[in-house]
C-alpha cells in the first residue's frame, strides 16, 4: 500500500496470456459452480423423487362392507411426511363382488387429484372440482380424467382385507406409481 | 454542515448521479393520470414486502401450524386484520394494477422499438406476479388454498417432458405435505421476491434510457412535463386512493376463513385464486387428450404471443386507431380472460349435479315397495342359534347405548324419526345390507338423515346385527300417542343428580378448538352427522326418552353451561362434547332403557379435527356468536378506515388550497416555472 505513489512496472499485456486468463476464469468459475449446483439441485431433487414403496395394511373385514354400491373404507396407517411421523388416516372407496373379491379404489381423482363421491341416486362417481363422472366400475364416463379410477393393490386374507396405498401420476392417461 | 456532509458522501458514493437518473426525465406531453399505474404496482409491490414480512413475524410455515399461527395474527394481534387484510387484498389489487398497465402500455404501442427490452422485462414481471399469487395462495394451508395448489401443481405435473421433474420440485414429494409448505414458503417470501426486485430494476433502467413514452399524436407532444415532481405526485395521489380502497376492503370485506386443510375432504369444491379462474374454466373446454391444451397450451400461446409481440409488431405506428387488428386481438384476448373468469367464478359444476340428481331420486319411489314384496315371499325364517342369541343380547346394550333409540322405536318404545324396527327380523335383510345400512346408510337412500354409525367396532356392528334379525313382532301401530308422551316425559331424578352433563365432565378438548372453522362447510357437516339427533339447525326436541332431560339437548340455543361471548371459550365447551362424546345422566341402564348417548367424534376419528372445526364455528354462528370474531384489533376496522379516509381528506384538502394559492400568486412566473 505504502508504495502505491512509485511507478508502476507493466503488467505482460501479452494478448494470448490475457485470453488464457480471460478463459481460465471462465472455467474456474464454471466448475465452482458446477460442484456446488450438482449436489445443491439434487437436494431438492431426489429426496423429491423417491418412490415409496407401500405395503399392505388391514383396512377391516371384507364382511362389512356391502355387496351393492362402492363404500368408503377407512383404515389408519403409519406414514411419514418428510420429517414428521403420523398416523394418518385412510379413506378407500371398496366394491365387492363376492366375499373373495373386493376391488378397491384410490379416493383420489385421476384428473388433477381431488376427492371424488359416489352418487348412489346415480349409480355413479362425480368429481366436484371439474366434473369428471365415473361408472361403478370405476370407467371414466365423461368430464377431463384422462382415465379411469385408479384400483389399489388389494388381498384378503382370513376374511379381512388388506390394502396397500399407493399414488399415481395425475392427468395422464397412463397409471404410473409415483 | 450538512452540505458538507452530502458532499463527503458524494466522493465516497455517487448519489447525486443515482437520484438524477431515477428522476430526471421528461414526458414529452407532460404528466398525466393515465401513467399513475406502474408506479401504482411498484408502491404496491413495496407494501406486499412491508406487510409481507409483518406477517412473518407471527407466521410458522409447517402443516400443523400455518394455519393457526395465521389466525392468531387475524384475531388476537392488535392491527394483525389489517396487516393481513393489507396483503391479501393487495395481492389481489397487484395483479390487476399490472393488467391496467400492461393494456396502458400496449394501447399506446409503448412495446415497440425501442423499448421492447422494458416490455419483455414487463411480460417477466406479470409472470412472476403469478408465481407470487399462486404460492402466496398455498401459505394458510387452509381449505382454498390446499386444494387449489394440489390442482395447480398437479397441472405442472402434465406438462409434457418437464412435468415430473416441476410437480416434484414444487411438492417435494409425490403429495402434498410439510415438504410442498416449505417450498411454497421460500419461494414465496425470498425466491420470487428477489427476482422481482432484480426484474424491477432491470425494467426501470431500460425505462429510463430510452424515456416515457408520451401521447402518439404529434400535436401534444410538443408540450413537455418532468417526471419528478409532476409525474410522482400524481403518482403519490393515485396511490393514496389505492391505499384507502385496500383498508377498506380490509376493514369490510375481510378475507374468508375456509378452515383448516383436510386432506380427506370430498365436499370441498376447490377453485384456484381469481386471477387463474380463466384457466379453470378453460381446462372444462378441453377434455381427454386434448387437455394439455387448455392447462399447458392456453399460457404457453398467451405468454408467447407477449413476449413475441414487438417483434412481429414492427410498425412504427402508435395510434390505437391506426392500429386495427393489434386492438382486436388485444380486445378479443382481454374480453375472452375476463369472460371465462366471471363464468369460472360463477360456475359450480359439482354442485349443479347434486341438485338435479337429488331431484331425479326423489322421483324414484321404487324401493320401499320392493322390500316388502320380498317379506311376502319368505314365509320360514330359519330360527336363531343360541350363538346368535349371545350376540342379540349384547347387541340390545348396543342399540340402547348408541343413540338407536332416539329414531327407532321397538316394541313401543323410542322415537320416530326412522321406521319402526320391531319387525326387522321378518324383513330378510341380508347381513351385508344391515352392515351397509349401520355404516353407510346413504349406500341404501342417499336422501337418508341417518348418521352413519363408523365409530362402532366391527364386533358391535355384528351385535346389533343379531339383535335386527332378532327382532320378529308385529310393529306396534305408530299411532300410539300414549307411550310416545310417556316417552317424552323426563325421568324422575334423584336431587343430588344433575340434568346435563357439564364441559368439565366428559374430557379436555382436542385440536379442533383452536382452529377456526369455516360455517357454511360445517352447515353441511352438521346436516350429515349431527341433525339426526339435535334436530335441524340444532333445535332439539328429539326425544332421549332414558335420560332425565328427555330429550336430546337442542344447540340452537345452546345451554347457558355452555355458552360464552369468548369464541375460544365457547369453542372450548362445545369441542370436549365433540372430541369425547357424551353420556346423559339417567337411571340406570338395567331399568327399561338406558339413555342414548354421544360418541366421541374426534377420540373415535369419526371425524377429523378440521371437520370437527367447522361444525363447532357453524354451531356458534347458530348461537350468534361469531368464531373468527376479531379479539385485538388495535383499533376497529371500520373505525380504523373512517380515521384513514378523514386524514387523507383532509391532506388533500390542504394540499389543494395551497395549489390554488401558490398558482393564483404566481401567475404572472407560472409560465417561467413551468419551463424548468
Ligand atoms: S380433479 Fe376430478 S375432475 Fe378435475
Amino acid at each position: 500500500m505504502e508504495n502505491s505513489e512509485e511507478p508502476k512496472i507493466p503488467e505482460q499485456h501479452d494478448p494470448s496470456r490475457r485470453s488464457f486468463l480471460k478463459i481460465g476464469t471462465g472455467v474456474i468459475g464454471g466448475f465452482a459452480t458446477l460442484i456446488l449446483a450438482v449436489p445443491f439441485l439434487d437436494a431438492l431433487l431426489s429426496q423429491s423423487l423417491r418412490i415409496k414403496i407401500g405395503k399392505f395394511v388391514n383396512a377391516g373385514p371384507v364382511s362389512s362392507i356391502s355387496g351393492n354400491n362402492p363404500q368408503k373404507v377407512f383404515f389408519d396407517e403409519r406414514d411419514r411426511d418428510a420429517y414428521i411421523e403420523e398416523v394418518e388416516r385412510r379413506d378407500v372407496w371398496a366394491l365387492k363382488h363376492g366375499e373373495n373379491n373386493v376391488t378397491v379404489f384410490s379416493p383420489i381423482c385421476p384428473h388433477l387429484g381431488c376427492r371424488y363421491n359416489w352418487h348412489p341416486e346415480r349409480d355413479e362417481f362425480i368429481c366436484p372440482c371439474h366434473g369428471s363422472v365415473f361408472a361403478k366400475d370405476g370407467k371414466v364416463l365423461h368430464g377431463p380424467a384422462p382415465r379411469s379410477l385408479d384400483t389399489l393393490p388389494t388381498k384378503i386374507e382370513n376374511g379381512e382385507l388388506y390394502v396397500k396405498w399407493e399414488r399415481f401420476k395425475l392427468g395422464v392417461p397412463k397409471k404410473i406409481v409415483v | 454542515m450538512l452540505s458538507n456532509i452530502q458532499e463527503w458522501i458524494n466522493d465516497r458514493w455517487p448519489v447525486k448521479e443515482v437520484w438524477k437518473a431515477a428522476t430526471e426525465e421528461e414526458i414529452p406531453g407532460g404528466s398525466s393520470y393515465a401513467y399513475v399505474f406502474g408506479s401504482a404496482t411498484l408502491f404496491l409491490f413495496l407494501l406486499q414486502i412491508v406487510t409481507g414480512v409483518w406477517q412473518i413475524f407471527y407466521y410458522v410455515p409447517t402443516t400443523d401450524h400455518a394455519y393457526q399461527s395465521l389466525s392468531y395474527l387475524r384475531i388476537s394481534v392488535p392491527f394483525g386484520w389489517l396487516i393481513h387484510g393489507l396483503h391479501y387484498w393487495g395481492a389481489t389489487v397487484m395483479v390487476i394494477l399490472v393488467a391496467v398497465h400492461l393494456s396502458r402500455v400496449y394501447i399506446w404501442g409503448g412495446y415497440k422499438k425501442p423499448r421492447e427490452l422494458t416490455w419483455l422485462l414487463g411480460v417477466f414481471l406479470l409472470l412472476f406476479t403469478m408465481a407470487m399469487s399462486f404460492t402466496g395462495a398455498a401459505l394458510p394451508w387452509d381449505e382454498t388454498g390446499y386444494w387449489a395448489s394440489e390442482v395447480g401443481t398437479s397441472i405442472a405435473g402434465t406438462t409434457p417432458m418437464l412435468g415430473n421433474i416441476a410437480e416434484s420440485l414444487l411438492r417435494g414429494g409425490a403429495k402434498m405435505g410439510q415438504l410442498t409448505l416449505s417450498r411454497f414458503f421460500i419461494l414465496h417470501v425470498a425466491i420470487i421476491p428477489a427476482i422481482l426486485l432484480a426484474f424491477i430494476a432491470l425494467h426501470l433502467v431500460a425505462f429510463r434510457k430510452k424515456g416515457s413514452v408520451g401521447p402518439w399524436e404529434e400535436s401534444k407532444r410538443k408540450r413537455s412535463g418532468s417526471f419528478w415532481p409532476d409525474q410522482v405526485f400524481k403518482d403519490a395521489f393515485f396511490f393514496t386512493i389505492i391505499l384507502l380502497a385496500l383498508i377498506a376492503l380490509a376493514a369490510f370485506l375481510a378475507p374468508p376463513f375456509s378452515g383448516p386443510a383436510d386432506p380427506i375432504d370430498t365436499t370441498f369444491q376447490p377453485k384456484p385464486e381469481w386471477n387463474f379462474l380463466f384457466l379453470y374454466q378453460a381446462i372444462k373446454a378441453f377434455q381427454g387428450p386434448w387437455e394439455p391444451v387448455g392447462t399447458i397450451g392456453i399460457p404457453t400461446v398467451l405468454f408467447a404471443f407477449l413476449f413475441l409481440l414487438p417483434f412481429f409488431d414492427k410498425n412504427p405506428e402508435r395510434s390505437p386507431r391506426k392500429r386495427p387488428i393489434a386492438m382486436l386481438i388485444g380486445l378479443v384476448i382481454a374480453g375472452g380472460i375476463t369472460t371465462l373468469t366471471i363464468s369460472g367464478y360463477y360456475s359450480h359444476p359439482g354442485a349443479k349435479q347434486n341438485g338435479a340428481t337429488v331431484a331425479a331420486a326423489s322421483s324414484k319411489p321404487g324401493k320401499t315397495a320392493s322390500v316388502e314384496t320380498v317379506v311376502a315371499k319368505q314365509p320360514e325364517l330359519p330360527p336363531l342359534s343360541p350363538a346368535q342369541k349371545a350376540g342379540a343380547e349384547k347387541g340390545a346394550k348396543v342399540f340402547a347405548t348408541m343413540g338407536c333409540t332416539a329414531c327407532h322405536t321397538v316394541n313401543g318404545v323410542g322415537g320416530h324419526v326412522g321406521p319402526d324396527l320391531s319387525g326387522e327380523g321378518l324383513k330378510a335383510h341380508s347381513i351385508a345390507w344391515l352392515m351397509a345400512q349401520i355404516r353407510n346408510p346413504k349406500s341404501h337412500d342417499p336422501k337418508t338423515v341417518m348418521p352413519p354409525f363408523t365409530m362402532l367396532s366391527n364386533v358391535q356392528v355384528g351385535e346389533l346385527v343379531d339383535y335386527l334379525t332378532s327382532l320378529r313382532s308385529k310393529p306396534v301401530p305408530a299411532a300410539a300417542p300414549s307411550t310416545s308422551v310417556a316417552a317424552k316425559t323426563p325421568q324422575a331424578r334423584p336431587a343430588n343428580v344433575r340434568v346435563v352433563q357439564l364441559p368439565s365432565d366428559v374430557g379436555e378438548p382436542g385440536l379442533a378448538a383452536s382452529m377456526i372453522g369455516n360455517v357454511e362447510h360445517g352447515k353441511k357437516l352438521f346436516d350429515a352427522n349431527c341433525a339426526s339427533c339435535h334436530g335441524v339447525e340444532g333445535k332439539g326436541g328429539v326425544p332421549n326418552p332414558g335420560s332425565y332431560l328427555g330429550t336430546v339437548p337442542a344447540l340452537n340455543p345452546v345451554r347457558p353451561e355452555l355458552f360464552s361471548k369468548d369464541p375460544a371459550v365457547f369453542a372450548d365447551n362445545l369441542d370436549r362434547f365433540i372430541e369425547n362424546g357424551a353420556a346423559p345422566p339417567g337411571p340406570s341402564p338395567q331399568k327399561a332403557m338406558a339413555p342414548m348417548s354421544m360418541v366421541g367424534y374426534g377420540k373415535t376419528q369419526s371425524l377429523t379435527q378440521q371437520e370437527i372445526s367447522n361444525i363447532i364455528a357453524y354451531v356458534m354462528s347458530l348461537n350468534g356468536v361469531n368464531r373468527a370474531k376479531i379479539l385485538h384489533p388495535g383499533i376497529a376496522p371500520k373505525t380504523f378506515f373512517f380515521l384513514a379516509l378523514g386524514i387523507f381528506i383532509v391532506l388533500w384538502l390542504i394540499l389543494g388550497t395551497l395549489r390554488l394559492v401558490s398558482s393564483q400568486g404566481k401567475t404572472d412566473t407560472s409560465a417561467d416555472s413551468e419551463k424548468k
